[in-house]
C-alpha cells in the first residue's frame, strides 16, 4: 500500500493505492489519525488505486469516521476503484460513506 | 470433468496472505469467473486467513497455512488447512440490528465469507482445521447475489 497527501483550506484528499490489509491497515489508520491531529476535520479518500480492500481496512475505516465525525468534520470516499466499492458492498458498509465519483466533486462538497 | 489441483503452503505470516489470495486469484479466472467473482474469492481466502493469524496461532508465523484449490470449469472449491486450536468459521456470525453511525465492526471477516461463498464448511481432522470454501457461480449479478441467503449454514 502507497499513499500520497494532499492538503487544502478545508480538506485533506488521501489517495491510496495498492491493498488494504492486515499489513497495512494500522499504516493508514495512523495516517488519518496524523491528519486528525493536525487539525484537519474533513478527508477525502481518494481510492480510485485500491486493488484489495479487507475487513481490517474496513474496520480502520469505520473507526475513523466514527472519530471524525464526533469532531464534527466527515470522511467520503472519491472514485473508489470497482473492488474497493465491492468490499464495502459485501460488508454491508455502502450506505456508511458518501462517495463521490472523482476527487473534485467531493472537494466541491466541503 | 477434468479437475485441476493447486496446493500451497506459506508460513502464517501476514504478509504471505497477498502470495495465497492471488492464487485464488489466478485459479478462479481459470475457472472462469469474472473479475468480480474473482476478487470476491480472494477476499474470502484473505479474511480466513487472517481469522487463521490473529486468532488462532498464538503468535505470527507459529505455523503454516495450507492452501489446497480445486478447479473445474465454472467452480472452484478453496481449502485452507492449519493446526492452530479447534475454531469452526462455518458458524454464520448472527445479524446485529445497528445505528447508522455504529455499525458493528466484529465478526465482519466471517460475514464477508459467508456473503460472498456458496458454501463455507469446516471439519477437524489430526489437529488440523480445514475449512472448505465453495464457489459455483460464476456470473453473478452483484447484488442480488450479495444479499442472498446462500452459504448460510
Amino acid at each position: 500500500m502507497e499513499f500520497t497527501t494532499k492538503s487544502f483550506r478545508r480538506v485533506a484528499v488521501v489517495s491510496v493505492s495498492g491493498r488494504i490489509d492486515t499489513s497495512t491497515s494500522s499504516e493508514l489508520e495512523t495516517k488519518l489519525q496524523d491528519l486528525m491531529d493536525e487539525g484537519q476535520k474533513n478527508i477525502i479518500l481518494d481510492f480510485s488505486s485500491v486493488e484489495f480492500l479487507s475487513s481490517s481496512g474496513l474496520r480502520v475505516l469505520v473507526t475513523t469516521r466514527k472519530k471524525i465525525r464526533n469532531s464534527g468534520g466527515d470522511i467520503v470516499l472519491a472514485n473508489a476503484s470497482q473492488r474497493a466499492t465491492d468490499s464495502f458492498e459485501i460488508a454491508g458498509l455502502d450506505k456508511l460513506f458518501k462517495s463521490y465519483p472523482d476527487r473534485e466533486a467531493a472537494i466541491g462538497a466541503f | 470433468m477434468e479437475m485441476a489441483n493447486k496446493r500451497i503452503s506459506v508460513p502464517a505470516f501476514h504478509q504471505n496472505i497477498e502470495t495465497l489470495c492471488n492464487k485464488v486469484q489466478d485459479a478462479a479466472v481459470e475457472a472462469g469467473f469474472d473479475d468480480r467473482t474473482a476478487y470476491a474469492c480472494q477476499l474470502a481466502t484473505g479474511e480466513a486467513c487472517e481469522n487463521v493469524i490473529n486468532h488462532g496461532y498464538a503468535n505470527e508465523g507459529d505455523g503454516d497455512l495450507i492452501l489446497t484449490i480445486k478447479i473445474t470449469q465454472g467452480q472452484l472449491i478453496i481449502e485452507l488447512c492449519d493446526t492452530a486450536p479447534p475454531f469452526n468459521p462455518s458458524i454464520y456470525p448472527q445479524d446485529e440490528d445497528w445505528e447508522e453511525e455504529d455499525p458493528p465492526i466484529g465478526g465482519l471477516g466471517l460475514k464477508i465469507i459467508h456473503k460472498v461463498m456458496d458454501k463455507v464448511s469446516y471439519t477437524r481432522r489430526n489437529g488440523r482445521n480445514y475449512l472448505e470454501m465453495h464457489k459455483t457461480d460464476p456470473y453473478p449479478h452483484l447484488n442480488s447475489h450479495w444479499n442472498s441467503s446462500k452459504g448460510r449454514t
